[in-house]
């Protein structure tokens, strides 16, 4: 699959479509000529060793980096560089994050209802309501009027799946979202999350647990030193990775 | 730096609008100006005679001997607040109650104080029980008193943030506990402390202008002088000032210098 | 206890004029303070100088000297301001560089990952700002503020020295006229002892209640 995708126009059905994306932080190139496309429905997994760009890959496309040259597109348009556009395409693209990064001053009702009720997508008895029922899916129903100060990491990282789908995206963005989690928390996250995926729901997840890769996705894109160098299904990844790099990687976590 | 991540790096249309509100604030400062300017040119300020002692080498000399007096207040004054601060700060990390208790009532009560407070106390209070000494050494304590609360706050930080492990590793080694405070927690503690110093010296520079009240021919003192002598207010305390700002600007920044080679190290 | 009796009048009446130059200094800075804290951390090159000038400038004088020239200095050029306001304006000047380095470094020391995760979730930057960022920068910046205002009311003592007759100036005089510095002295410390308790008290109490983990 590793094609020379810089003549490709917008693909039908990408949902999100990076193209030829350049990053650097000062003089450190954290993205090397990215091309990816993610199509609706799809759970694409972001594999390689750490600083291999793939953190920078996901908050690109949020634009919470902005890139150096490059496109991303969202459905065949630019994603907005700034303003009340680029709001408008974050409530369609959700973002989990490796901290939970969820808002301490508030409760996780509070937590969930904030964006959907400040962009006026739902008034807030019927965002409370939902706020309610996503808690319920994550089994926080009795959690719901405490702080996140009050709850265990995995509790929190699930309210901040719930923040994530209370703004009904059409894509969620998964940045490392088990990696700050006690062992023992990790598999009440990676269980919402498979259900998530196997929901339907457009996912692109950067993570270090081979078992939700395995099971659950379409894709996995393996990255080093900020390029993707290998892009396969999990299946021909796992028992016959193509490059050095992926074999040395998957030697080093799966004999661990 | 900081807040650059806290905010979206502005795209093309804010970079227009920061443009637009620095070109906006910068006419409106530039109004601003020409309005006092034109103010000060009104009231005569602008003649050359008022501007006297930013020139006059009589003038300047007579300020520059206030800064002596100035800077040899402070040196003396930091060294007798660092020397209180210690024995305050120990006295509060004591276990032994008769010290620490009776410190940390020192410490608080004059952190609670006003300074010209303490100044009026020495001033007025202490010639009242029969202790009398000369204006210099009525400021030197005053600011000594002042300081030496802060100074002690500074130092038991500076005491605490040091790693317990290593008190225990110069135990280990036989040194007594005498010389593990002496050759390990103090040297380290001094360094970590001194931008923080550095801060305070800063204060005691400014409190020390208090020579105006107790009078100590200081440098806001002369410039009291300077200002009744010429009867120009704005330019007399205008050129104390700049000495001030110059003087203070400096210690912060070497306090600054210090703290980013302490996080470097 | 007579002495006391005849002392506290003159030194309550000094009190009430200490609370009377700090409130307003207080409130003077943090509206000064905040302004000059939001230019600092704005983007726009020309407010960001003028902050750091101000803040530079202010905060290496002597507040004596700053009092000194609103005093003596104004009238020369034309403007006279009733004393007590031009210690306010020159005491909130003061204190405004110490308010505009605690909302600064409130706002700097603010979680970036949580304001990047308001932001992700499609909240617009007023938004961010009023729903995020401040609520949780203001809990954090409420014991520096607490300590500024200490400070301002300590700071209000120097208005004695350009003739406004406060708690400290109060003392001055009672002890001129009766000779009793224990007594005049004494209530004196007293009475800022009591200010900064009171401001100490609400400072820990409001910190409390708005602490997070409930």
């Amino acid at each position: 699959m590793m094609t020379n995708m810089s003549e490709r126009s917008p693909s039908q059905g990408a949902v999100i479509e990076l193209k030829d994306v350049e990053k650097s932080f000062g003089a450190t190139k954290v993205l090397t000529g990215v091309n990816l496309s993610i199509a609706k429905g799809e759970t694409v997994v972001i594999l390689g060793p750490s600083g291999s760009g793939k953190s920078t890959l996901l908050r690109t496309t949020n634009r919470l980096e902005p890139i150096d040259s490059g496109e991303i597109w969202y459905h065949g348009k630019p994603i907005p560089r700034e303003g009340r556009e680029l709001a408008a395409y974050r409530a369609e693209v959700g973002m989990v994050f490796q901290q939970f990064n969820l808002y301490p001053h508030k409760t996780a009702v509070q937590n969930i209802t904030l964006a959907p009720v400040k962009r006026g997508k739902q008034k807030p008895e019927e965002a409370r309501a939902r706020a309610l029922r996503l808690l319920a899916d994550v089994n926080l129903s009795e959690h719901a009027n405490k702080r996140p100060g009050a709850l265990s990491g995995g509790q929190q990282q699930r309210v901040a799946i719930a923040r994530a789908m209370a703004m009904d995206p059409e894509v969620i963005l998964f940045d490392e979202p088990t990696s700050a989690l006690d062992p023992e928390m990790i598999q009440e996250v990676v269980h919402v999350m498979k259900r998530l995926s196997a929901d339907g729901m457009t996912m692109a997840v950067v993570t270090h647990e081979i078992g939700f890769a395995r099971e659950s996705a379409d894709r996995i894109v393996f990255m080093d030193e900020g390029r993707i160098i290998e892009e396969s299904d999990p299946e021909s990844f796992f028992t016959n990775p193509r490059t050095e790099r992926a074999q040395e990687f998957l030697g080093k976590i799966l004999n661990h | 730096m900081s807040t650059s991540r806290i905010f979206d790096i502005a795209g093309p249309r804010q970079q227009r609008r920061v443009r637009i509100a620095t070109t906006v604030s910068l006419v409106a400062l530039v109004l601003v100006g020409l309005v006092v300017a034109e103010k000060l040119y009104y009231e005569a300020q602008f003649v050359s005679e008022k501007w006297l002692v930013f020139y006059d080498l009589d003038f300047i000399r007579f300020l520059l001997a206030g800064l002596w007096v100035t800077l040899q207040v402070c040196a003396v004054s930091l060294v007798t607040s660092a020397l209180f601060g210690i024995l305050l700060a120990l006295g509060r990390l004591s276990s032994v109650a008769v010290f620490r208790i009776p410190a940390i009532g020192v410490i608080e009560f004059f952190r609670a104080m006003p300074f010209l407070l303490i100044v009026f106390a020495v001033m007025f209070g202490l010639p009242s029980v029969g202790v009398s000494m000369p204006a210099y050494w009525q400021l030197v304590v005053a600011i000594t008193v002042n300081a030496g609360a802060m100074f002690a706050e500074v130092f038991r930080a500076g005491i605490l943030a040091i790693p317990r492990g290593q008190r225990e590793a110069g135990l280990a080694t036989g040194l007594p506990s005498r010389h593990v405070f002496t050759s390990v927690v103090f040297p380290q503690a001094v360094r970590n402390t001194t931008p923080a110093l550095m801060s305070q010296a800063v204060r005691v520079i400014k409190e020390s202008s208090l020579g105006y009240i107790v009078g100590v021919a200081e440098l806001l003192n002369n410039a009291r002088v300077v200002s009744e002598f010429t009867g120009n207010f704005i330019q007399a305390y205008l050129a104390a000032g700049v000495l001030f700002v110059v003087i203070n600007t400096t210690v912060s920044y070497l306090g600054a210098r210090w703290a980013d080679r302490l996080e470097s190290s | 206890m007579d002495d006391l009796l005849k002392a506290l009048p003159g030194l309550l009446e000094g009190l009430g004029v200490t609370l009377y130059l700090s409130i307003p200094a207080f409130l003077l800075a943090m509206v000064l303070g905040s302004m000059m804290a939001i230019f600092r951390v704005s983007r726009v090159r020309s407010l960001e100088v003028l902050g750091t000038l101000y803040v530079e400038g202010v905060r290496n004088s002597p507040l004596l000297l700053i009092l000194l020239l609103l005093v003596f200095g104004l009238p020369d050029v034309g403007i006279l301001l009733p004393l007590e306001l031009a210690v306010i304006i020159g005491l909130g000047l003061y204190s405004g560089t110490f308010v505009c380095e605690a909302v600064r470094s409130g706002i700097n020391g603010v979680d970036v990952g949580m304001v990047e995760a308001a932001r992700a979730s499609g909240l617009t930057t007023r938004h961010v700002i009023s729903e995020v960022l401040l609520p949780v920068a203001l809990r954090t910046m409420i014991p520096p503020l607490a300590t500024v205002f200490i400070t301002t009311v300590l700071s209000s003592a120097l208005a004695a020295a350009v003739g406004v007759t406060e708690l400290t100036g109060a003392t001055r005089v009672y002890n001129l006229v009766a000779a009793q510095p224990f007594v005049a002295f004494g209530i004196a410390a007293a009475g800022y002892l009591l200010i900064n308790l009171l401001i100490g008290w609400a400072s820990a109490k409001s910190e409390r209640l708005l602490r997070f983990n409930q």
